[in-house]
């Protein structure tokens, strides 16, 4: 029997390995499906590890799925509930001043430490590497050690307080409602913070050091070269370091569960914590998968914005 | 001489044929049964269990796995194993009965298991309680009662005698206050708070729910007035810190020396005990200060609550028969009682023989635990546990009802109409559809 490929060659019988090793070599020597074959795997991932995921958290929020049971179609009965739940207004509220307070905070201070970093010249990379701790350190753990620095007994920031008469009685860190959301905010600025000094200082140290010597020669003084040099060409970085942080700050978890459990009173809850107790710990996945997509709208929409901000900012003219 | 050509393909025709086979080789095959449980306040128990599970393991020729978790893992564990259907063949369940409602349809029906356990044990001590929709879809195992802890050197110091009612308390937290000794519960998202709190609603005769389990009766008088004596013991017996407090707190509140006294099981006393902890600025142990008496009394009743820590099997286990004979063998009288002598009787069964165990005579600390035993009821209570009834505990409804009027964020009828409205909410987002 012969075989016959397409145009009309009797086909070789070759060993397997063979032709799988001249098929592969002709494949590899395309550049397209080179660049095809080492993107595959990252685009599988995603798509395992983010589409799909995705996807499912979108049918969840639309059905009313339970733990164990798929549940059926319910359109948007789940986000009409919460609108009527005063727990999930008030998670909402939370979940913007929290978002809204963290992320000034962590642009301004952020913005002072990697100026400061910038001018350090002994030690840079001990106190570079220093700075970046809080970044690096589990979130749960060193959470805990700040709970334990609030914790209304034991607490080390009103024993000290108190020793130096600074007050006279314990304040309630985490007994107050405000002053529980100021205290998951300062947790969330501190663990934030590295994170924004280290990268805005990457952008100070690609600024060309003859800009600021231009502006100087025209007379600037060093606050002229922040507002009129620095932070013009820092806002490409400056916003992306944002939109990062604006996301994962909204999508914060370890620091409310661990220092107030979304307590007192729901004054601290946030979508990740409220979208836990419901979806797992209520078993209530579609509720759940609800709180947490209520708003991914209005982070695409921030998102798209900021990101088109970025391009053009970009462009110089 | 082995190339590496060689190794792939033997290796490769290896995994293929288990593959083809569908399993491991029968000489690999032993049958292996796994628990899941959490670990417990006193860790002597855990050894008892593992001593036990072991055990059988050994009579029965059996593989046994025994994993320990904090228990504020449980709720992912348990509902990611039923979202993959695989996992442990045993599992702890709890807090609350409410898991045999919300994993009705993955937990094994164990109807004979508690039917065989019962006459050995003098019953079970209010079995219609654990019944959920007339089946029993788990075993309830274990439950740390709350007493009353309290500081007998303090309570002399102040010139009080054996407070019993809640009004008693009150007084005496208003006196501890006055000398920096303050009454403790926690008013915030935790377990303890709960179970305070529903107990003080319970003595005043109120609840959320009623007995058909589908009525919201939280908007009554008696609420009222359980409000009204929680917002006077938080502003006058109480720090405002109870806001704050998590499950460990009114423990560590205790045992530092501050707290008159607190709603709570004996884990704090035991606390005490073993780390041998003094009375601040004495030589005095505090183990040696502290008593336990009943829980309070009310008005209208005395009942309190607890976490209901039961156990169950998935129906997706791959050895439901081992386990369902190991769970026999776990609740033995004689097994049981060497298991709740472990725990130095922290972990009482729901079983009527086990509240008569020696370990509650054993130590005159104890002796109010079979008391308070039997006023323990379901947090529903007088409603059936349902998973909406363990969802308002879940999302601490009753706690932030109290706390909002006692710290004065709102009236009472405000924070009654709000208790009102999210409890009614989840109760009709739980209607099963049949």
């Amino acid at each position: 029997m012969q075989l016959r490929t397409l145009n009309g060659d009797i086909a070789k019988f070759t060993s397997r390995g063979e032709a799988a090793a001249r098929g592969l070599s002709d494949f590899m020597a395309r550049d397209t499906s080179v660049a095809y074959t080492f993107v595959a795997p990252a685009f599988f991932l995603l798509l395992f590890l983010v589409a799909y995921p995705f996807v499912l958290s979108i049918w969840f929020s639309l059905s009313d799925a339970r733990v164990g049971e798929t549940g059926s179609f319910v359109g948007l009965d789940n986000f009409q509930r919460l609108l009527r739940s005063d727990i999930f207004r008030q998670t909402l509220k939370n979940s913007l001043v929290f978002t809204s307070i963290a992320l000034l905070l962590k642009t301004i201070f952020g913005m002072a430490l990697a100026l400061l970093l910038f001018r350090v010249a002994r030690f840079k990379r001990l106190i570079r590497g220093a700075v970046l701790l809080p970044f690096i350190v589990p979130t749960a753990l060193s959470t805990l050690v700040w709970w334990w620095m609030f914790e209304p007994l034991y607490s080390v920031v009103n024993w000290t307080l108190k020793s130096l008469h600074v007050v006279n009685k314990d304040i309630p860190w985490l007994p107050d409602p405000y002053l529980a959301m100021f205290t998951v905010i300062l947790v969330n600025t501190w663990r934030g913070l590295p994170f924004f000094a280290i990268t805005l200082l990457a952008g100070l140290v690609a600024i060309p050091r003859e800009m600021y010597e231009a502006a100087e020669s025209d007379g600037a003084g060093p606050v002229g070269r922040f507002w009129y040099v620095t932070v013009p060409l820092l806002k490409p970085v400056l916003a992306v370091v944002i939109l990062f942080s604006a996301i994962f700050t909204l999508a914060d978890f370890n620091i409310v569960y661990i220092l107030t459990k979304g307590g007192p009173m729901n004054m601290t809850h946030l979508f990740a914590t409220y979208s836990f107790a419901l979806g797992l710990q209520g078993g209530q996945i579609g509720q759940g998968a609800a709180v947490s997509l209520f708003l991914f709208p209005i982070l695409l929409g921030v998102v798209f914005t900021q990101l088109r901000l970025v391009r053009k900012s970009t462009t110089y003219e | 001489m082995v190339n590496r050509r060689h190794f792939l393909r033997v290796t490769a025709g290896g995994a293929a044929g288990v593959l083809v086979a569908g399993g491991a080789p029968a000489i690999a095959q032993t049958r292996e049964l796994t628990f899941l449980t959490i670990a417990s306040f006193v860790p002597e128990t855990d050894k008892e269990l593992k001593r036990q599970f072991e055990d059988w393991g050994a009579k029965n020729k059996v593989k046994v796995r025994l994993d320990i978790i904090a228990h504020l893992q449980l709720v992912t564990k348990k509902a990611s194993e039923v979202q993959a259907r695989s996992g442990h063949d045993l599992t702890a369940l709890g807090p609350g009965l409410g898991d045999a409602d919300l994993y009705f349809d993955h937990l094994v029906d164990l109807n004979d298991v508690a039917a065989d356990i019962a006459p050995k044990n003098g019953g079970w001590l209010n079995q219609n309680d654990y019944l959920i929709r007339g089946k029993w879809k788990l075993l309830p195992w274990w439950m740390p009662p709350f007493p009353m802890a309290v500081r007998t050197d303090l309570l002399e110091q102040i010139g009080e005698k054996n407070p019993d009612t809640w009004e008693d308390w009150l007084r005496v937290g208003k006196k501890g206050k006055a000398i920096g000794h303050p009454f403790g519960t926690a008013m915030g998202h935790s377990g303890d708070a709960n179970v305070t709190l529903l107990s003080i609603m319970w003595s005043y005769g109120a609840s959320y729910v009623a007995k058909d389990g589908k009525t919201i009766a939280i908007n009554s008088p008696q609420t009222r007035q359980a409000m009204e004596f929680v917002k006077r013991l938080y502003t006058e017996a109480m720090d405002p810190e109870v806001v704050a407090w998590d499950d460990a707190s009114n423990n560590r509140c205790l045992n530092a020396g501050k707290c008159i006294a607190i709603h709570n099981p004996i884990s704090a006393y035991e606390s005490a005990k073993r780390d041998k902890v003094l009375v601040p600025g004495t030589q005095k142990e505090i183990a040696d200060v502290i008593d336990h008496v009943n829980t309070p009394r009310g008005p209208v009743d005395r009942r309190t609550t607890t976490g209901y820590w039961c156990v169950g099997i998935w129906n997706f286990a791959k050895n439901v028969d081992l386990a369902k004979d190991f769970l026999r063998y776990h609740f033995q009288p004689d097994n049981q009682a060497r298991w709740v002598e472990a725990g130095h009787g922290f972990n009482m069964p729901f079983l009527t023989n086990l509240t008569k165990h020696p370990v509650y005579k054993s130590d005159k600390q104890y002796r109010y635990i079979p008391e308070v035993a039997k006023v323990s009821v379901p947090p529903s209570w007088p409603g059936p546990t349902t998973a909406a009834s363990q969802q308002v505990l879940d999302l601490f409804i009753i706690p932030d009802m109290f706390a909002q009027h006692a710290t004065g964020k709102m009236t009472v009828d405000q924070a009654i109409a709000w208790a009102e409205k999210e409890i009614q909410e989840i109760y009709a987002g739980r209607k099963r559809k049949f």
